[in-house]
C-alpha cells in the first residue's frame, strides 16, 4: 500500500495554487496521471522521488515513511530506490551503456536481471557504445532499463515517450508494457496521450490546478472526460 | 645547447622555477576543486565576497599582494610569530612561503575554469545521479570531474604557467636566495640590472620556449577536442 497525501504551493503561468493530492494505491498499480501542463503532474513525480522538498503531508510507501512534515521526517533520495525515466533522455555523456546502468548499484548489480532487462528492451547490442552515437528511441530504452536495474520501490515515468517518433513510441510502450508487468513494478506515468494512459495504466487520475478532479478507470474516465 | 654554458650560466633559477610551478599546480588543484565545488553550488551569502577575493590576483599588483604576504609572514605578525611558535616554520624568505605566494596569486587561473565548467554541467544530470543513489561526493567523482576534464587539464596547464612567469610576489616574498626563491624572472631581472645580457638572454628564451610549447599544447589539446566533436556532428 503506498499513501500519499502531500500539499504543496506552487507557481502558476496566471497564479499560484496548491498541489493537493491525498490518495492511496495498491503495490503493482500502474498510475496514469494526466492533465495539461503545468497543472503539478511533474512536481508530484519529483515530490516521490525526493527532488522536491518544502511540502506538507506524509508518503507512506509499504511500512516505510518517507515523508512526515510533522516530524520533520524526509527520507534522502538514494534511501527511496526511486526509478525515474524524464521526456529528455539523461544519460552521462562519460560513460558507456553497461556503465549507466551498472552506476546505481555498481557491483550489486544484479546481473541476471540486467541480462534480462537489456535483452527485453533490444539493447544488449549496445553496452558498449556512448550515450552520442544512440538514437533518440535507444536512449530511452537505456534510461528505462537503467531505471529497472534499480530494483525500484516506485517507477516514476515522466513523459517517457513524447520526443520519439510514432513507430519508436508505439514500440517502446509495448516494451514498457511487458517489463513492467514482468517485475510487477508500481509506476507513475505522466503523459499527455490519452492512448498512452489507456494502453499501460490500470488506473488514471485527472489533475487539474493541483487537484485530482476526476479518477478511476482509464478507458472510462479519459472517454467522459473527452 | 651551447650558448646555455656559457658566461657564468646556472640551472638553479630554472630548476626552483619549475619545481615551484609543479608543487604549485598541482596544491592548487587540491585546493581548487572542492573550492570551485563550493562556488558552483553554493547558495551562501559570502559566496560573491569569496568570489571577488579569489579574482583579486587578476587586477591586483603582484607587489601590492607580495606585500601584504611578507606582512603576514613575518614573524612579527600575530600569523608569522604563531607559525614560528609552535611549528617552527618561517615563512618569510622561505620556498614554502614563495609556494603559498603563488598558490594565492595563481588561484584564479585553477578556480575559475573549473567552477565554469561544473556550472555548465546540466542540472538535470546532477538530480540523476541523486536519484540513481549517488551523494555529493561521488557525483563530483563520477559526474562532474569526468566530464569537466577538458577545464580541469587546462586549469592545471595554466596555473603551471602563470607560476613559471611569476616575478612580484615571489621577489616581495622570497627575496632572491640562491637555490631557494631565486627564479628565473629574477635572474633575468638581477642579469640585466648587472648589464649582464647575455645570461639574462638565457634564461628568457628558455622561459619563452617553454610558455610557447605549453600554451601550444593547450591550444591543440582543446582544438583536438574541438575536431573530434565538429566531425562526430558533420557525420
Amino acid at each position: 500500500m503506498i499513501s500519499i497525501k502531500i500539499e504543496k504551493e506552487l507557481k502558476g503561468a496566471q497564479q499560484n495554487f496548491k498541489l493537493s493530492i491525498d490518495e492511496t494505491i495498491n503495490e503493482g498499480d500502474f498510475i496514469g496521471v494526466f492533465g495539461k501542463s503545468g497543472s503539478g503532474k511533474t512536481t508530484l513525480l519529483r515530490i516521490l522521488s525526493g527532488l522536491e522538498t518544502n511540502l506538507k503531508g506524509f508518503v507512506k510507501v509499504g511500512k516505510a515513511i518517507w515523508i512526515d512534515s510533522l516530524s520533520k521526517k524526509n527520507v534522502s533520495i538514494k534511501d527511496r530506490q526511486i526509478g525515474f525515466v524524464t521526456q529528455e533522455s539523461i544519460l552521462f555523456p562519460n560513460m558507456n551503456i553497461r556503465e549507466q546502468l551498472t552506476f546505481s548499484k555498481g557491483k550489486n548489480t544484479n546481473k541476471t536481471l540486467l541480462e534480462e532487462v537489456v535483452t527485453a528492451l533490444e539493447i544488449d547490442n549496445l553496452l558498449a557504445v556512448y550515450p552520442e552515437q544512440l538514437s533518440g528511441g535507444q536512449k530511452q530504452r537505456v534510461c528505462l532499463a537503467r531505471a529497472i536495474i534499480q530494483e525500484p520501490k516506485l517507477l516514476l515515468l515522466d513523459e517517457p515517450f513524447s520526443a520519439l517518433d510514432y513507430q519508436i513510441r508505439k514500440q517502446l510502450i509495448q516494451l514498457t508494457k511487458k517489463i513492467t508487468k514482468q517485475y510487477s513494478l508500481t509506476v507513475f506515468l505522466v503523459s499527455h496521450h490519452p492512448s498512452e494512459i489507456i494502453d499501460l495504466t490500470n488506473k488514471v487520475w485527472i489533475i487539474e490546478n493541483g487537484i485530482i478532479i476526476e479518477k478511476g478507470i482509464p478507458k472510462e474516465v479519459l472517454i467522459s472526460h473527452l | 645547447m651551447d650558448i646555455l654554458f656559457q658566461n657564468n650560466f646556472v640551472w638553479a633559477p630554472l630548476l626552483v622555477t619549475f619545481k615551484l610551478a609543479i608543487i604549485t599546480a598541482l596544491l592548487l588543484l587540491l585546493l581548487g576543486v572542492p573550492l570551485a565545488y563550493w562556488l558552483a553550488f553554493s547558495k551562501s551569502k559570502i559566496k560573491i565576497i569569496v568570489e571577488v577575493l579569489i579574482a583579486m590576483p587578476l587586477v591586483l599588483p603582484p607587489t601590492v599582494l607580495g606585500f601584504y604576504l611578507l606582512l603576514v609572514f613575518s614573524p612579527n605578525s600575530i600569523v608569522g610569530a604563531w607559525l614560528n611558535q609552535y611549528f617552527g616554520i618561517q615563512l618569510a624568505f622561505s620556498f614554502t612561503g614563495i609556494v603559498i605566494s603563488s598558490m594565492l596569486y595563481s588561484i584564479p587561473f585553477m578556480v575559475q575554469p573549473i567552477q565554469n565548467a561544473f556550472q555548465a554541467i546540466p542540472k538535470s544530470y546532477l538530480e540523476m545521479a541523486a536519484v540513481l543513489g549517488k551523494n555529493k561526493i561521488q557525483v563530483l567523482k563520477y559526474i562532474l570531474l569526468p566530464n569537466s576534464k577538458r577545464a580541469v587539464i587546462t586549469a592545471l596547464i595554466l596555473t603551471f604557467a602563470h607560476t613559471v612567469g611569476e616575478f612580484g610576489v615571489v621577489l616581495m616574498v622570497g627575496g632572491s636566495i640562491p637555490n631557494k626563491t631565486k627564479v628565473a624572472s629574477i635572474a633575468i631581472y638581477e642579469n640585466v640590472e648587472a648589464l649582464q645580457y647575455n645570461l639574462a638572454h638565457q634564461y628568457a628564451i628558455i622561459l619563452f620556449v617553454i610558455s610557447f610549447f605549453i600554451l601550444l599544447s593547450i591550444y591543440s589539446y582543446n582544438s583536438y577536442k574541438t575536431v573530434l566533436l565538429t566531425s562526430f556532428y558533420n557525420k
